[in-house]
């Protein structure tokens, strides 16, 4: 897979549990450095058991954020996995519940950070390569998938099938009444050896396996919201203002509960075990998570939100705050009273950085790396700060651009057409050259729609304040909701071509009842016809046989 | 009049069905049919509209089992009869097919002009489609049967057995509906 700059985010990401042990060092052994091997099992177990979280925010070389807040460790209480430190009763047996949320594009970055090659790009990204054909290309994969995930997902192991049901009703149930979570039932599965044909004579390493599948019933905005409540409100939570999650374009918010980390090992041990007959080669978990003299058992979750936001830097910017530019944050920044809190800033190379506090190298309790343009602070060894600041200059960022796209009328019926308007706005204090605008795509969609006026323009040059728009009208024949792919902008600014794009964003045609059956008479005329005036001559029959014979011989008893 | 009786029993047991599959369509098929809709057509609506009507797993889709129940009964009233009961339920059944199959030929001969599939739109997600009853059953029958087919071999029988229940439910309904509204109020 061929790394590009925005790969630094996300292996900065996947390697939180990576990071947080050594990070956890400096905290649990003043004598360790980032440098030196340490016994990873150890540092495991003080992570789990003191808990840990991490702010990590990315800029993109557009100057918009993206920003991730997680927390990993021993579930509270609240979360109803243990009850006075034992395992509860409605969560015996589960090895596993996963609680994800997306809306907005958060979902197609995600997969553009795991790179092309992760869906079907070409075999030199050396990514996971299923197909060579342009069906499973990652488009079409996010077009059939949709953006708005609102899943949960229960495993339960070795449980009665009515048992498994009536723990999974509980713990929806605890969900609901304890964070606001609702759910609709989308799948249940059960495996078992009743679910194999008797001729295969197939040995699971199991009982049985009962997968819960449900479907969120609550807004993503409630959905941020309760997985902050699900969280640990100390620490750099306390700070966070929810909102800046719940209002920006694309948003994302997951939870990873394992109510018992033994049970979920002995399960992989029991598909890696066995004379080679087994499910997944043999030794393979065992070499993946060599993890020393640590034993893993008991509970363990990861509860996650992230947003990607709007440009926010600009050739103007010096300086980025991140819990009160990228957060929300008023006032001062505490880590955990116990455990491991981290913030990461990524920036991309357009950026020089000159500066950053809280600064103590010294210690081991920042680091920067010029590399990769990221910086990394201990917050539980820095302890309570005003923020995290990065000084930078910024002379390569672009201007602040606006990007809008606006439907007039924002819906109508079959047979009407809206007025859709793009509008580029430089709300910066350079001009920027070489403006072109593209929203092109969404008549190759749908070519039935009629589209008439300017879908695309150039201008050579848009001054400080200046703006400039293409306007196009869409009729629509059809009902349904019409995807309008992303409006695209490029634009030089001092030599370096910049890129942004609009949202996707739906379009509601309705459809009337007498207009439809309208449609269809005329459409499948002159059979609707023939069968209408069936109807109607059989109806004036027997209308007039009621007023001729009153019903004859034949009457309704009274 | 025994004609007309059963013409206004069959006019009101249809009005009741299309109006109860129109307009307590369940919400996941207005997802399908927003995604559909703009490429396939305007009979995107009526076609799921009468496979909600027509394809009724007793199990799961309890709103459409009153619906034809309603409309049997009604039907059954109108019509005064067992005898008349049942070709009043069955022919409302029958028309239905006819609706369903019309909405489908419209359907494919308007999709067959236009492009591929569109993109699921903005705010929603394929799992608003697998939330639709009829998909959710057609998985849940689906999946045990691809174990199977891991042997070798494709239970063809299990595979339209509950296809055919489906089918076949809506048919029993109405006609034991209409022939309990008959007996309720006969004819002399």
């Amino acid at each position: 897979m061929k790394h590009v700059y925005k790969h630094a985010f996300v292996i900065a990401l996947m390697g939180f549990l990576l990071v947080s042990p050594a990070v956890a060092a400096t905290v649990f052994n003043d004598s360790y450095s980032p440098a030196q091997d340490v016994e990873i099992g150890d540092l495991l177990s003080n992570i789990l058991e003191h808990g840990a979280e991490l702010v990590l925010a990315n800029i993109d070389e557009e100057g918009a954020p993206q920003v991730i807040y997680g927390q990993l460790g021993i579930p509270s209480e609240t979360l109803g996995v243990t009850t006075g430190g034992v395992l509860s009763e409605m969560y015996t047996g589960c090895i596993a519940m996963v609680l994800v949320a997306t809306y907005g594009e958060m979902l197609e970055y995600i997969f553009e950070l795991l790179g092309t090659g992760f869906l079907g790009g070409n075999e030199s990204d050396g990514g996971f390569f299923p197909l060579q054909t342009e069906i499973f290309s990652m488009d079409s994969i996010m077009d059939l998938i949709g953006d708005e995930l609102n899943m949960l997902v229960n495993v339960f192991l070795d449980v009665e099938e009515a048992t498994s049901r009536y723990r999974m009703n509980e713990i929806k149930s605890h969900l609901t009444t304890s964070f606001g979570f609702g759910f609709s039932e989308l799948f249940s599965l059960r495996i078992d050896e009743s679910f194999f044909p008797p001729e295969f004579e197939l040995q699971l390493p199991f009982q049985s396996i009962d997968v819960f599948i449900e479907q969120m019933t609550i807004s993503d905005a409630e959905v941020i919201d309760a997985i902050f409540d699900v969280m640990n409100t100390d620490g750099f939570a306390a700070s966070i203002d929810r909102t800046i999650f719940e209002n920006a374009p694309a948003a994302a918010a997951g939870l990873i509960a394992v109510p018992d980390m033994d049970a979920l090992v002995d399960l992989i041990s029991g598909f890696t075990s066995g004379d080679g007959g087994g499910f997944i080669a043999a030794d393979f978990f065992t070499s993946q998570f060599d993890i020393g003299n640590l034993t893993l058992e008991g509970p363990l979750a990861v509860a996650a939100v992230g947003y990607l936001g709007e440009q926010l830097l600009s050739t103007s910017s010096t300086d980025l705050d991140i819990f009160a530019d990228l957060l929300g944050s008023t006032g001062n920044v505490v880590p955990l009273d116990s455990g491991l809190s981290a913030v990461i800033a990524h920036f991309p190379h357009t950026i020089n950085v000159t500066s950053y506090s809280p600064e103590d190298q010294a210690h081991n309790l920042t680091y920067y790396d010029n590399a990769t343009n990221l910086i990394f602070w201990n917050g539980t060894g820095l302890g309570t700060q005003p923020d995290y600041t990065v000084t930078f200059n910024a002379t390569n960022l672009p201007p602040l651009i606006s990007l809008e796209r606006s439907f007039d009328p924002e819906s109508c019926s079959v047979g009407e057409s809206t007025q859709v308007t793009v509008t580029v706005t430089n709300d910066g204090d350079d001009p920027i050259a070489n403006v072109s605008l593209v929203d092109t795509e969404f008549s190759a969609i749908y070519p039935d729609a009629g589209v008439s006026g300017s879908t695309s323009d150039n201008w050579a040059t848009l001054a400080p304040g200046a703006s400039q728009s293409i306007t196009y009208t869409v009729t629509f024949t059809n009902e349904g909701r019409y995807t309008f792919p992303g409006a695209v902008l490029t634009y030089d600014y001092n030599t370096n071509v910049f890129t942004k794009d609009t949202s996707n964003q739906g379009f509601d045609v309705t459809a009337d009842v007498v207009g439809l059956i309208q449609q269809g008479i005329a459409d499948g005329w002159p059979y609707t016809g023939m069968i209408l005036g069936l109807v109607g001559v059989t109806g004036i029959y027997s209308v007039l046989g009621l007023i001729r014979g009153g019903g004859g011989s034949e009457f309704y008893q009274t | 009049m025994a004609f007309g009786s059963k013409y206004f029993g069959w006019l009101s047991a249809m009005a009741i069905i299309l109006a109860g599959g129109w307009f307590l369509l369940p919400a996941g098929y207005n997802t399908l049919i927003q995604w559909m809709a703009p490429q396939l057509g305007n009979y995107v609506r009526p076609t799921l509209v009468m496979v909600n009507i027509l394809l009724v797993n007793p199990m799961t889709n309890i709103m459409m089992i009153a619906i034809w129940g309603a409309a049997g009964f009604l039907g059954g009233v109108l019509a005064g009869t067992k005898k008349g009961a049942f070709v009043v339920g069955f022919m409302t059944w029958l028309f239905c097919l006819g609706i369903a199959g019309f909405c489908v030929i419209q359907m494919f001969m308007t999709g067959l002009n236009l492009g591929t599939l569109p993109p699921i739109p903005p705010g929603t997600s394929i799992v608003d489609i697998l939330g639709i009853p009829l998909i959710q059953d057609v998985i849940g029958g689906i999946l045990p049967m691809i174990a199977g087919m891991a042997g070798g071999g494709l239970d063809i029988f299990s595979m339209i057995l509950p296809l055919v229940m489906w089918v076949v439910v809506p048919i029993v309904v109405v006609i034991v509906a209409g022939i309990l509204g008959a007996m309720v109020r006969p004819k002399e």
